[in-house]
């Protein structure tokens, strides 16, 4: 990975003191990029939601290098969640980093990584929700209430109306963050 | 009525009904598909692999091919009827499925932040030729030709699939023909023998109907995820593509720097500045292609900004960037880049057009680990015994190989020039 990339996808980790889930980071970045974050990250729609392979491999990589520290937790017969926390490894790298990264860029880094905070906060149910919500208005050109409709005919098992209304919320200051 | 026949270097021939295929042989003759011609598939490939001039055109014949030859086999082995409308729309949503690619086609993508699926979904629904030979043949049509696209129709989920899912007919072809226009032979595999032992089976997680693979097709399919495997490192992300690749995103960066500067220093040809500034519209978009970028580029090479003439002469006479690595990110990392901004600093090459870096992901078939928390029927390939579904990987140890394979590297170029002074400084970042 290069200096840039390497930055932009270690600062938000580095802020976030542990994310819950695979499913979680994956829609974090995702709503952080439909924010405007310059991740460069690409995604498809998928099964949960907008999903990046990209991401997924940027994971492995910080897992590998201990970077990341994975922790799964058995939840049931069938499902484990693997939640993801940075290492001091990683925020020494992080500060290096910043060395060679433009003040404007820092600052920027910084801006959406107050965006990750709330969202973090967030299940990832409502998460799943608000970045399909975003991937419709954003990849796929629709407008915000279509999107809804959209959202709602995708995930008829998890869009619930209270949850949908925080997601729409939520993909409605992604999108108009800038 | 005779047939209309299209020769193929992959298939020999693709056949087309003149009477029942007139929509699909419509959408042919439509300038969105012809603009298609002048497009090529692998965008800036053909400067590392001479043969690789093909085009987005013979991609979309290709997979409409294969999306026909799919249909064919599964009316004949499975009970779930398709509808004619249906299978028209199939075969219409695959042959239209890249209208929206811009020069270069993913390249374009990347630099120029193109959203490809988005622009073609527009050019079937709204007011193009494409709409009109759709709209023609029945009002819901368009509609219905973008829900399987999309992947939005439900009832008719495992068609989306076959055009769109970790194995399917766009993967199918474009192996098959990037290997044969690359000149190597990573890329082929029994295509006929996946094709043919495709069925199809409902899924209990979402109980949708997707395809799925009789057990006796499973080397097939393994073949298949290795060349895909091998052509992602191989053709792909080739380093000296990738060093291409950089020179074109510095090319647009740099035109933009300058038209946000001092516009009157720089000229652009129709379509040209929406592509360089920010996304362009559909219709904008429409308007480029691959030889009004190349005669852009050509232009710049007289540009008054001596960076872009420069970058632009780098480009056209194959005088690329020299990969470095594959580099490895650590803590010595940021003081070795700075080493090398300073030295270029002194020779008056800017580092953000003379020394990037770029990442290559590639992965050959991704899905959710089964014992870990989600399970997807869009990224799994599953075999079936005709009573049991089994995720391919835990039937394969060769696949269970692939999945753990690297996916992930990354090179920093710098001009060629420099490279005796400039190699040593990056040493620190090689493995």
């Amino acid at each position: 990975m290069e200096v840039l990339e390497a930055y932009r996808f270690l600062k938000p980790i580095c802020e976030l003191t542990t994310v819950c889930g695979r499913t979680k980071v994956q829609k974090i970045f995702y709503l952080l990029q439909a924010a405007g974050y310059p991740a460069g990250i690409d995604y498809f729609l998928h099964y949960y939601g907008p999903y990046s392979e990209t991401l997924s491999s940027y994971l492995a990589w910080a897992g590998q290098q201990d970077l990341v520290e994975e922790t799964c937790v058995t939840l049931s017969a069938e499902a484990v969640r693997c939640d993801y926390s940075a290492t001091p490894e990683a925020t020494q790298l992080v500060d290096s980093l910043q060395k060679v990264v433009e003040s404007a860029e820092v600052e920027t880094v910084s801006r959406y990584c107050e965006f990750a905070r709330q969202l973090n906060k967030e299940s990832s149910t409502v998460l799943e929700l608000a970045a399909t919500i975003a991937y419709f208005v954003r990849d796929r050109g629709c407008q915000l209430s279509e999107a809804c409709a959209k959202t709602k005919t995708f995930k008829p098992n998890k869009a619930k109306p209270a949850d949908m209304d925080t997601a729409k919320a939520i993909a409605e200051s992604a999108l108009q963050f800038n | 009525m005779p047939d209309k026949v299209f020769c193929d270097p992959v298939y020999r021939h693709i056949i087309f009904d003149k009477a029942k295929d007139a929509v699909l042989l419509q959408l042919l003759g439509c300038p969105e598909f012809q603009r298609l011609r002048r497009v090529r598939q692998l965008g800036v490939s053909y400067l590392t692999y001479h043969g690789a001039e093909h085009s987005r055109f013979s991609h979309a014949l290709g997979t409409c091919h294969l999306m026909t030859t799919a249909l064919d086999v599964l009316a004949r082995n499975c009970p779930h009827a398709l509808p004619e409308n249906v299978r028209l729309a199939s075969r219409c949503a695959a042959l239209l499925h890249d209208l929206g690619h811009g020069p270069f086609s993913h390249l374009t993508g990347k630099v120029c932040g193109i959203k490809h699926e988005k622009v073609t979904n527009s050019i079937i629904l709204e007011d193009t030729s494409v709409t009109k030979v759709l709209s023609a043949h029945s009002a819901g049509f368009p509609a219905l030709v973008s829900g399987i696209f999309l992947g939005e129709n439900s009832e008719f989920q495992y068609v989306s699939d076959i055009l769109s899912s970790q194995l399917d007919v766009d993967r199918m072809d474009y192996l098959l023909r990037d290997a044969y226009f690359c000149g190597v032979p990573y890329g082929s595999y029994d295509y006929l023998r996946i094709l043919h032992t495709m069925s199809l089976e409902p899924f209990a997680e979402d109980g949708l109907v997707h395809p799925v693979w009789l057990t006796k097709g499973k080397h097939a399919v393994e073949q298949f995820l290795y060349a895909r495997f091998y052509m992602y490192w191989a053709v792909y992300y080739h380093k000296t593509t990738c060093g291409f690749e950089a020179l074109f995103a510095a090319i647009m960066k740099r035109a933009r720097r300058v038209e946000e500067e001092s516009p009157a220093k720089i000229e652009f040809l129709p379509g040209v500045i929406e592509l360089v500034t920010g996304r362009p519209t559909m219709s904008q978009l429409l308007q480029t292609d691959d030889h009004i970028v190349m005669a852009q580029i050509s232009q710049w090479l007289n540009a008054e900004d001596t960076i872009l003439a420069d970058l632009c002469r780098r480009f056209m006479t194959r005088d690329g960037f020299k990969p470095i690595g594959p580099v490895i990110m650590n803590l010595s990392s940021p003081d070795a880049v700075l080493k090398v901004r300073e030295f270029l600093e002194s020779k008056g090459l800017p580092y953000e057009y003379y020394f990037p870096g770029k990442t290559s992901v590639a992965v050959a078939y991704d899905y959710y680990h089964p014992d870990k928390e989600e399970k997807s029927p869009k990224t799994e390939i599953r075999l079936t015994n005709g009573s049991v579904q089994q995720e391919i990987s835990r039937e394969l140890k060769g696949v269970r190989a692939l999945i753990d394979e690297t996916r992930e590297e990354s090179y920093y170029y710098i001009p060629r020039e420099f490279q005796s002074e400039m190699e040593p400084m990056l040493r620190p970042l090689l493995g």
